[in-house]
Parts: structure tokens; C-alpha cells; sequence
């Protein structure tokens, strides 16, 4: 008799809540934006699927000058969000880099970022001047990586 | 039962209806779809319109300077307010006012001095802190934070989970388990102001709710003064019950608000879109759905008014409560779930607020205790305690 091939098995991908009491749990939450930052152009925006979500802007000196998203309004959602940040009225002036995530949470997502961006440096970035005083404040653990 | 309107409250109901109307809709076509919050002028001009009409502070008790109005008037209030995108979650955007945290109003007078009163004032702003990563339908044996008592002060070790506006708080209204009973009678609630050392937003938890996060937040050997203690030792279980019970019913009603107009849109929609040479209203597929949209809807209001009504007379409405807030979450979800199905593609688009309420519908079937924590409710009172 031919043995039954076992089920494959599948990972399950649910946090251990019950863990949780350990501190350290918090550390495995993808929270900051840590994919490789690419040069903003016109022709890499063209590329992009016209989806919401959210970006990081990062000046030549790797400064973070603008975390924003592209949302529900934009006719070509991430296209059309950073078009907007190479055009006249662009907020920033030394844009040159970029990376994004693409999500439909793209509110409290960036609001995320910048509350963690507020954690790390007492500040928020140059172009967000705007949400000042508005934020919640977060106190991630050093180490909560990336994406 | 009455289900007429006094006159009195079908001309608040009318004033409610005409302020969405003229003043939340057209702002909201300036908004991003998912958007949560107005602009901070239009939300201040809003809320002078609001003082003025003496709805200002709605959930406020008439001794803190509320307007007094009945839990059934109420619920007719809030029916109206969530017809609008951002309404089930902020309805009008909080220009109605908010009434802080029920719970203070129990709190001693050195409490609400510090607390109550800085929150009506609009002042402070506070968040309640119950569910844990191990459970929130059952919390009373779920809390595993635990409070140690350290002379006048109590010592407190443990996280919360989807909490919110923790990031935003002045002070949170924290459980803990400060006795070896493994039950509801080891629980007390402290008062904590969020800049105690020790207390962490550690993260945002995201969810459907796209504008709206919750939050996670770990204690780390906070030290609270015992005098921060709200209502008595080991007591704080009632204190928190007592909220679960009383919210459902203007939770119920802002789900049947957003059914309504979804119900609206898609009668709309019917009775205009051509296929098939016909509109789509003269389609038996179509009719059905608007008929059985109308039958959750109709059964929801139903089930909101007898709850208020019981509770307005001063009877016992746990049940009632709980029905309501089981039919009408439930209800209100196949409502925009059909509506989206009239519309066809537009009704998944964020052109139109159906995919939002959608998404919101489905959270409103476990916020404020999951259906299924609603019939065990009202199993145990029709059944009786003793069957346990």
C-alpha cells in the first residue's frame, strides 16, 4: 500500500499573541520603509501602476524631505501624487529619490510614518510642516524593521 | 410599541437631516474618500453651528450641561448623523461634540476636577484601555496586565490592543488584574496619564477602517497613585461592563444610518440605469434585493426603538440592546452589500461611499462585542443564569 502523501505544510503567519508579553514581540512588526530608494523621474513615475498608497521622498544629502501619500482623489493614484511632487508646485525642492508601498490604508499608513519619522528624529520632514501638532505620539522599539 | 415620532422629535430628526445635507455632504466632496477628519475651520464653524442648534455635547449628562436628550431621540439623532460617508465612524465629524469617557462620571470629585471636567471642556481627551492581545470578547478573564500595589502607589506590567487614540490621549482609563481572582472580580480600572513613564504606543494597528487607526501600547513598570484608582478596588469590571451595555444602542443606530442611504442610493440608481431595454428597477432580481434591503432596515429600527424605548422607560434592555446591536450591524452589512451589487462596478469604486461602508459594516459585526457575544447575552437572559 502506497504511503499518503502528507499535506503540505502551510505556514501559519498569525502573530503569537499570546507571546506578546514579551517586549520584544513589538520588534517584528514591519513599521518603518526600508526598500531600496530609487531616482524620481518622470520616466520611473510612468512606470508605476497608476494604485494608492504611500511614499518617501530623501533629498541628495539622504534627508527624508516628504512622506505622502496618493490617494482616493488622484486620477492616476501613485503617478499623478509624485508628477506632482517633480512639478511647479512641488512642497520640496531637492527631491531626488523615492520608494512607496502600495496599500488602500494609505491614511493611517502615512501617518504611521511620520509619527515613527517624528520618533527617530524630534522632527517631522521639511514638506510635512503641515502636520504639525496634529500627530499622535509612537514610541516604537529601535529595532521595528522594515518592509 | 410607538414607533411615531413626537413632534418634537421629528423636527430634530428634520434639523439633523438638513445639517448633513447642507453642511457635511458638500464638504465631504472635497475630502479624500477615506478621509476622517475635516478642516480645522470648517470643523470649529461647524461646532458654533452645533452649540447654537443646543445639540452641542449630546452624550453629556443634563447635571454636566448636556442637553438631556432621551436615549430614544437620541438614537434618531445618531440614524441621521452617520448618513454620510465618514458616518458610521465620525459621525459629522464629531461636531456634535463628544461626551469623554462615560465612566468619569463615577469618578470622585478630585477625579473629574483633573479628568471629567478638562474633557468636556474639550481640553483633555482620553482612551479606554480594556481589550488585550489575549482576548476582548470575554475581557474579564482575558486581562493578563497586572497591578502589584507599592505603597501609595500600584505598579503596572502588561500591553493593550486595538486601542484607540492612545497616541493622542492626555490619559488612558487602563484595566488590570490586581488580585489573584482569575475572574471579574480581580479587575480594577486606573486613571493613567499617557506621560507616565512607562506607558508606550508601540504601534499602529491597521485595519479596514482605513482612516482610522487603532494603536497597541505596553506598560512597563508604570507607577500609578493609588488615588488614580476609578470607582473601587477589584471593581473595575462593572465599571467597564457598564459602557459595553450602554453604547449599543447609538452603535446599532449608526449602522441602520448608513443602510438607509445606501438603501437611498441604490432606489436611486434602480429606478435610473437602463439594461436590458428597461431600468433595472423593472428587473425581478433588482426588486427582490431593494425589498430585502428594506426588511433589514425596517427590522433594525424596530429592534433600535424598543431597545431605547425600554431604556427611556428605566426597564431593563440588555437584551433589547443586544438584539439591536446584532441586527442592525448584520443588517446593515447585507444592505450595502446589495446596494453595492445594484450599482454594479461604481458601487466598488471610491467614487461612491458604498465600498467604504463595506469595509466599516464588517468591523461594526465585532466592535462593541461580536454577534456572537450578542446571543450569548441574550441566551442567558432568556434561558436563564442557571443553566451555566
Amino acid at each position: 500500500m502506497m504511503a499518503r502523501p502528507r499535506r503540505q505544510q502551510i505556514p501559519c503567519t498569525a502573530p503569537d499573541f499570546s507571546a506578546r508579553r514579551d517586549p520584544s514581540m513589538f520588534s517584528r512588526m514591519g513599521m518603518r520603509m526600508t526598500k531600496p530608494l530609487v531616482e524620481l523621474t518622470s520616466a520611473v513615475i510612468e512606470a508605476l501602476p497608476a494604485q494608492l498608497g504611500v511614499y518617501e521622498i530623501v533629498d541628495d544629502t539622504g534627508t527624508t524631505v516628504k512622506i505622502g501619500y496618493a490617494g482616493g482623489n488622484e486620477p492616476f493614484g501613485m503617478r499623478t501624487a509624485l508628477e506632482r511632487e517633480l512639478g511647479p508646485d512641488r512642497e520640496t525642492e531637492h527631491a531626488l529619490r523615492f520608494r512607496h508601498e502600495f496599500t488602500h490604508g494609505y491614511l493611517t499608513r502615512s501617518q504611521e510614518l511620520l509619527m515613527i519619522y517624528q520618533a527617530d528624529h524630534g522632527q517631522l520632514p521639511s514638506g510635512n510642516a503641515r502636520h504639525e501638532g496634529t500627530l499622535g505620539r509612537l514610541s516604537p522599539l529601535p529595532e521595528a524593521g522594515g518592509n | 410599541m410607538d414607533l411615531m415620532l413626537s413632534d418634537e422629535q421629528q423636527l430634530i430628526v428634520d434639523t439633523v437631516r438638513r445639517y448633513v445635507q447642507e453642511e457635511i455632504v458638500p464638504l465631504e466632496a472635497d475630502l479624500d474618500p477615506d478621509a476622517g477628519e475635516l478642516h480645522p475651520d470648517d470643523q470649529a464653524r461647524l461646532i458654533e453651528k452645533t452649540r447654537q442648534m443646543g445639540f452641542y455635547g449630546l452624550d453629556i449628562p443634563k447635571e454636566f450641561g448636556g442637553p438631556g436628550i432621551d436615549v430614544t431621540t437620541r438614537a434618531l439623532m445618531a440614524i441621521e448623523m452617520s448618513q454620510h460617508r465618514a458616518g458610521l465612524y465620525n459621525p459629522c465629524y464629531g461636531t456634535f461634540g463628544g461626551a469623554g469617557l462615560a465612566q468619569l462620571y463615577e469618578a470622585t470629585d478630585e477625579q473629574k476636577e483633573r479628568y471629567l471636567f478638562p474633557t468636556l471642556r474639550g481640553e483633555k481627551k482620553g482612551c479606554f484601555a480594556l481589550t488585550e492581545p489575549s482576548g476582548g470578547s470575554d475581557p474579564a478573564r482575558a486581562i493578563q496586565t497586572r497591578g502589584v500595589q507599592d505603597g501609595d502607589e500600584w505598579i503596572l506590567n502588561g500591553s493593550k490592543l486595538y486601542i484607540s487614540g492612545a497616541d493622542k490621549a492626555d490619559f488612558a482609563l487602563v484595566f488590570a488584574r490586581t488580585s489573584d481572582d482569575p475572574g471579574r472580580n480581580g479587575v480594577t480600572a486606573f486613571i493613567v496619564d499617557t506621560d507616565t513613564p512607562g506607558f508606550h504606543v508601540r504601534r499602529v494597528v491597521h485595519t479596514l477602517r482605513s482612516t482610522h487607526y487603532a494603536t497597541e501600547i505596553q506598560f512597563d513598570e508604570m507607577r500609578v497613585p493609588a488615588s488614580n484608582i476609578l470607582g473601587e478596588l477589584n471593581r473595575g469590571f462593572a465599571i467597564a461592563n457598564d459602557r459595553l451595555s450602554r453604547q449599543r444602542i447609538p452603535y446599532a443606530a449608526g449602522c441602520l444610518g448608513a443602510a438607509i442611504k445606501a438603501q437611498e442610493m441604490a432606489i436611486d440608481w434602480a429606478k435610473n440605469r437602463e439594461a436590458f431595454g428597461g431600468l433595472l428597477a423593472e428587473k425581478q432580481a433588482i426588486q427582490w434585493m431593494i425589498v430585502d434591503n428594506e426588511i433589514d432596515i425596517r427590522h433594525a429600527r424596530y429592534c433600535i426603538l424598543e431597545a431605547a424605548q425600554k431604556a427611556d422607560r428605566g426597564e431593563r434592555f440588555r437584551t433589547e440592546a443586544a438584539m439591536a446591536k446584532l441586527v442592525a450591524s448584520e443588517g446593515s452589512g447585507r444592505v450595502v452589500d446589495r446596494a453595492i451589487q445594484i450599482h454594479g462596478g461604481v458601487g466598488v469604486t471610491k467614487d461612491l461611499p458604498l465600498e467604504r461602508w463595506y469595509r466599516e459594516l464588517r468591523i461594526r459585526r465585532i466592535g462593541e462585542g461580536p454577534s456572537e457575544v450578542q446571543r450569548l447575552i441574550m441566551a442567558r437572559e432568556i434561558l436563564g443564569g442557571s443553566f451555566k
